[in-house]
């Protein structure tokens, strides 16, 4: 490229810094008894591993907003959504019941506070992802949950991603959750390839333009989920 | 009878393959464009949509084909009323994507893209915007430089609307006004608005008053060449996207 005159380069310091846009992702996981031992364990590696892989790429660290929301004896916010440089990883811990209906929607309330953060701060934003896993059937009424869910899913506003886990899952209503992507179930406990595809999922959205269409990768959800015949 | 007063204009623009689609083997989806004739004269500016590979020419013929069309047209347009300007933009869009998508064998969606134009006299102007990217105008009064259209993206950062879109007549925004007191346009895409637009104040940067300082200092050839490398080097540096940009500067002669 031709050289040209140097008061004809413009200085960065002339130049305005905008926010990066941020993809809030929201994981509400299952911590009743059931996931006592192996499942826990798992789940734990899995979710570092999803931290530590956002943190090594160089667009979805400043990109991707995490939040943990775990449901067992009662329904916890173990992390806000923030700086990925600056959260610990979330230690989970096995214990009670089921009470998924009230996780799914504290898990919207907290997606939609930020979402109006962002907004409040000029902050642009991504479309929210919610991921769901659980390995049983809630205990507490999940009627409202799955309404918002599915009107937020309908209008757009919201990427669901439920997952099951274990035999003893009810696949029936994780798919109330998701009228327009068919729960999964993990392929045993293999947690970390799961969450090692989000996060590639995750980076290919903090680098997506205007009318990019999101091209999941299917292939690669073959090494953790039972893809039936 | 007095004189009537012509309009000294110059347009230059510029162009940059954003890194995204370096890496994805796309060429270059921004275009841009202008048209003079006697006292009217227009600029375009259009962003191909990701999702399509040929979006780029949609964006070219929209912008080449939609400036001549405004241009020969302008006094019918300008007195024009709202809804029935959006019906006839709408209308003429449409003819020039069919047309190309025919030429082409593809189907017509993947002609999409924003727009951005604005076409006018000595006194009047007459400005169209859909999607993302932004236009200012540069004011006599102060030498300021103000947005008059802001990027639309509905509300997620990778999304916005598009010459195809179903609701394009909600979605365009139309202007109109009285010239006299601007001295020059510009079009810029989101690539470029990433860096020259404070989307939490809603201000144009510093940068942008100094563009316009060019040309009262340097003639086209170096402001053409001035604004490829600061595309290129500068301003790709701060977005992944493509980056256009096109100004017209106004002086009102006899």
């Amino acid at each position: 490229m031709e050289i040209i005159r140097e008061e004809l380069i413009i200085n960065t310091k002339d130049l305005v810094d905008n926010p990066t846009p941020r993809v809030p992702v929201c994981l509400v996981l299952d911590t009743s008894y059931s996931m006592s031992g192996e499942p826990i364990n798992e789940l734990n590696e899995g979710v570092k591993l999803f931290f530590e892989s956002i943190k090594n790429d160089e667009i979805a660290k400043y990109s991707a907003e995490i939040s943990v929301i775990t449901f067992g004896e009662v329904v916890r916010i173990l992390t806000e959504f923030g700086n990925i440089e600056t959260q610990e990883v979330p230690q989970l811990i096995a214990s009670g019941h089921t009470p998924m209906g009230e996780a799914v929607e504290v898990a919207l309330n907290k997606l939609e506070q930020r979402k109006t953060q962002y907004k409040e701060a000029g902050v642009d934003y991504y479309q929210p992802w919610l991921v769901l896993m659980t390995d049983g059937h809630p205990t507490d009424d999940i009627a409202n949950a799955v309404e918002r869910t599915v009107r937020l899913i309908s209008e757009r506003k919201l990427t669901i991603f439920p997952i099951g886990i274990g035999d003893s899952v009810d696949m029936n209503i994780l798919a109330k959750f998701s009228p327009r992507r068919t729960p999964l179930r993990l392929k045993g406990l293999n947690f970390c390839d799961f969450f090692e595809w989000l996060s590639k999922s995750v980076q290919m959205v903090s680098q997506s333009l205007p009318g990019d269409k999101i091209k999941l990768d299917i292939e690669g959800i073959k090494s953790w989920a039972e893809l039936e015949v | 009878m007095g004189r009537v007063r012509s309009v000294i204009c110059r347009i230059v623009g510029a162009t940059a393959q954003g890194r995204f689609h370096v890496k994805n083997g796309l060429p270059c989806q921004d275009k841009i464009s202008h048209y003079s004739k006697g006292r009217v004269h227009c600029i375009a500016l259009a962003d191909g949509a990701g999702f399509s590979k040929y979006s780029q020419i949609g964006a070219k013929s929209v912008t080449r084909f939609l400036s001549r069309y405004i241009v020969r047209n302008f006094y019918k347009l300008k007195d024009k009323k709202e809804n029935h300007l959006k019906n006839i933009f709408h209308r003429i869009i449409m003819q020039i994507l069919y047309s190309q998508a025919e030429e082409v064998d593809i189907n017509v969606k993947f002609l999409a893209s924003t727009l951005l134009c604005i076409a006018f006299d000595n006194k009047d102007y007459l400005m169209l915007h859909i999607g993302d990217g932004l236009i200012g105008v540069f004011l006599k009064e102060d030498d300021k430089i103000i947005p008059i259209s802001l990027p639309d993206n509905d509300e997620f950062a990778n999304t916005t609307y598009f010459t195809t879109s179903e609701n394009f007549t909600n979605n365009l925004r139309l202007d109109k006004g009285d010239v006299k007191k601007f001295k020059g346009f510009i079009l810029m895409s989101d690539g470029v608005s990433e860096s020259l637009f404070d989307k939490k104040n809603k201000k144009l940067a510093p940068a942008v008053k100094n563009i316009m300082k060019w040309f009262s200092r340097y003639n086209l050839y170096d402001i053409k060449k001035a604004l490829d490398y600061n595309l290129n080097k500068v301003f790709k540096e701060k977005s992944l996207d493509d980056c256009s940009i096109i100004i017209a500067e106004i002086k009102n002669g006899h």
